[in-house]
């Protein structure tokens, strides 16, 4: 039985659940182990001969807890990779892209920038970020397909929500540039450096909007399957069974590619 | 009646004087070739602009760690080759290419809502360039709009690199400009170029002359004295012109040019006790120091002239330390490290329109 690694921060939580509420059939024949952990401290691994290791103690102690059996992943045992989420996420995005605007969006004591620029921008923060570096380790161990894919988008509620926020999220037409340049960042990398990127289904989105169904969000889940009942961020199992579906078809087609049509959003 | 002793003005004169002891000896190496009239330090902040030499001097500052002036830095994502690609941290502001004085005097004025250039955006091929900094967006902008939203915030900026600094560098690059006829605006690549069409109604051709130069030179000191009070060292750019529409040879309008530059330098010297300059050109672009330092196309200045150039700078301020090696955020591809080390240059893209 062919075998997937996950590798993600909070938001593979979701996705865990929902790879076990998939039916079989829909797994395709692939089993899992997931490698979950804080998104912060994924920046503390490394290769150490032919494993992924890490001297931070806490996250040796997440990956033993959440896959359950090791606290160093051997890729050598896996026929694909998926990684998920560590700061390829909207918020971590938005923290970076925060001073920053785009001609239309121009704002006092924001930095403005062309549009090419913006996306080459966004597409030098994705190529750095920590699920990108997790995925250059992998490669370098591994000829297996590695699949990567964003954190989900915000559910739709950020937009009236009254936390305070200067960045691109909580304005639709924001939210969906910052989206549509993460998703060109990735295409570019998928180009450049074979990952291959895993767009959030389709019907988890707000038509037409870089929001997600607020219905996704209301018993999200982070990465040790705890309900965060007020979390705008984070997704349920519902939403795990729809991304693990696609992610079993990538794993199948053995190129990362689902029978869906990817989101218009990119085009 | 005692013998009066010869007398010479020369006798009492030190070795760099002469040109036997000053340049074919050279007892004492190139350290008497530039004098600083102030000093400088790595407290003091510093601007940069001028031609696409100045680049150079810019980035030799920035890996010795001088604070160089940065009031339009790339975002967040734009780093090394790819930020310099979009024109960032290449000067103290996203001007790109300052190649004349007066280039220099009407972003300035611009700046200060005190000139209104008669033509900002130049088309080619449905996208849209900023006509007054035309190779800072490689690419062209989406639309009109945006090249006039990005200009304004560029202009915020400009004042902004020039507050609060110690030291103004420019490198004198060019005489030779297209101007719009009806503004008097003046353009750093000849239009149609990188983009816009070659209208004889609309441009014309100009050559300044050193007088026109200077006194473009001393209303910018002015204007750059209301909101700082910095001291100003000039260069001259030691690399040929590309092109030249005066009618001449090209290397007889390079020679001209070079020389009505250097002119304009040492007038200003002579005006100003803030401004210097420093003589990069003559150890570049004269043959009497037996190197040299220009590419196959004699044209480009080869590193090993800048390090060179540079060495004698840092040295005559008193900073003799080797320069450290600067640590890449990711080690570039070979093609990458050419990129960073070579000066962006638009005028080079006229050697398109040679037969």
């Amino acid at each position: 039985m062919p075998k997937l690694c996950v590798i993600g921060s909070s938001h593979a939580g979701a996705i865990k659940l929902g790879w076990e509420a998939l039916p079989e059939p829909d797994r395709s024949g692939w089993s899992a182990d997931f490698f979950v952990a804080v998104a912060q401290r994924g920046r503390s691994l490394a290769i150490a001969g032919s494993h992924l290791v890490t001297d931070d103690e806490e996250l040796r102690a997440d990956f033993r807890r959440t896959s359950g059996h090791s606290e160093h992943i051997e890729p050598d045992l896996y026929q694909a990779f998926f990684i998920i989420g560590f700061d390829l996420s909207p918020t971590s995005m938005d923290k970076l892209a925060k001073r920053m605007r785009t001609w239309m969006f121009v704002e006092p004591g924001r930095s403005v920038v062309s549009q090419r620029c913006f996306e080459a921008a966004i597409e030098g923060i994705v190529r750095a970020t920590t699920a990108v570096e997790i995925a250059r380790m992998v490669r370098s161990l591994s000829p297996a397909p590695i699949i990567v894919m964003p954190a989900p988008q915000p559910s739709a509620e950020i937009e009236t929500s009254a936390e305070e926020d200067e960045g691109w999220l909580k304005k639709p037409a924001m939210a969906e540039a910052l989206f549509a340049a993460t998703r060109r960042g990735l295409a570019s990398l998928e180009r450049s450096e074979g990952f291959l990127a895993l767009n959030q289904p389709a019907e988890t989105l707000v038509p037409g909007q870089a929001y997600t169904r607020p219905d996704f969000a209301r018993d999200a889940v982070n990465g040790l399957g705890k309900i965060r009942p007020a979390d705008m961020f984070h997704m349920d199992a519902k939403y795990g069974e729809l991304v693990a579906r696609d992610l079993a078809q990538a794993c199948a087609a053995g190129d990362g590619t689902t029978e869906r049509e990817p989101q218009s959003l990119t085009a | 009646m005692p013998d009066t002793p010869v007398s010479s003005p020369y006798q009492d004169l030190p070795p760099e004087a002469f040109w036997r002891t000053g340049v074919v000896e050279q007892p004492e190496g190139l350290a008497k070739l530039y004098t600083p009239r102030f000093p400088l330090d790595r407290t003091m902040r510093i601007a940069t602009a001028g031609s696409c030499f100045a680049q150079h001097i810019g980035r030799h500052l920035k890996k010795r760690g001088y604070q160089l002036s940065d009031a339009e830095p790339a975002p967040p994502g734009l780093t090394g080759p790819t930020a310099a690609h979009f024109g960032y941290g290449i000067y103290s502001a996203r001007y790109g290419n300052i190649y004349t004085v007066r280039q220099f005097l009407q972003l300035f004025q611009e700046s200060e809502g005190a000139f209104t250039p008669g033509e900002i955006v130049w088309e080619r091929d449905g996208r849209y360039f900023d006509a007054l900094r035309p190779g800072i967006e490689p690419d062209g902008f989406d639309s009109p709009e945006e090249v006039l939203a990005l200009r304004r915030y560029h202009l915020e900026r400009v004042r902004e690199a020039f507050r609060k600094v110690h030291l103004v560098v420019f490198t004198l690059g060019l005489t030779e400009a297209w101007i719009h006829r009806e503004s008097g605006t003046v353009f750093p690549t000849a239009p149609g170029t990188i983009a816009g069409q070659y209208d004889p109604a609309r441009y014309v051709f100009k050559n300044f002359t050193q007088q026109e130069i200077v006194s473009d030179f001393v209303a910018l000191r002015n204007r750059i004295r209301q909101i700082s009070r910095p001291k100003f060292l000039l260069t001259v750019s030691p690399v040929p012109l590309t092109a030249t529409a005066s009618g001449q040879h090209v290397l007889v309008a390079t020679m001209q040019s070079k020389s009505v530059l250097r002119a304009a330098a040492a007038t200003l010297c002579g005006m100003h006790a803030d401004i210097d300059y420093f003589p990069s050109y003559e150890m570049i672009a004269t043959p009497f120091l037996g190197e040299n330092f220009y590419d196959a196309n004699r044209r480009s200045v080869t590193e090993r002239g800048v390090e060179k150039v540079m060495q004698v700078f840092f040295a005559a301020h008193g900073d003799v330390a080797p320069a450290p090696e600067a640590v890449p955020e990711t080690a570039p591809e070979p093609d990458e490290r050419d990129a960073v080390a070579d000066a962006i240059c638009e005028d080079v893209l006229l050697e398109a329109f040679g037969r």
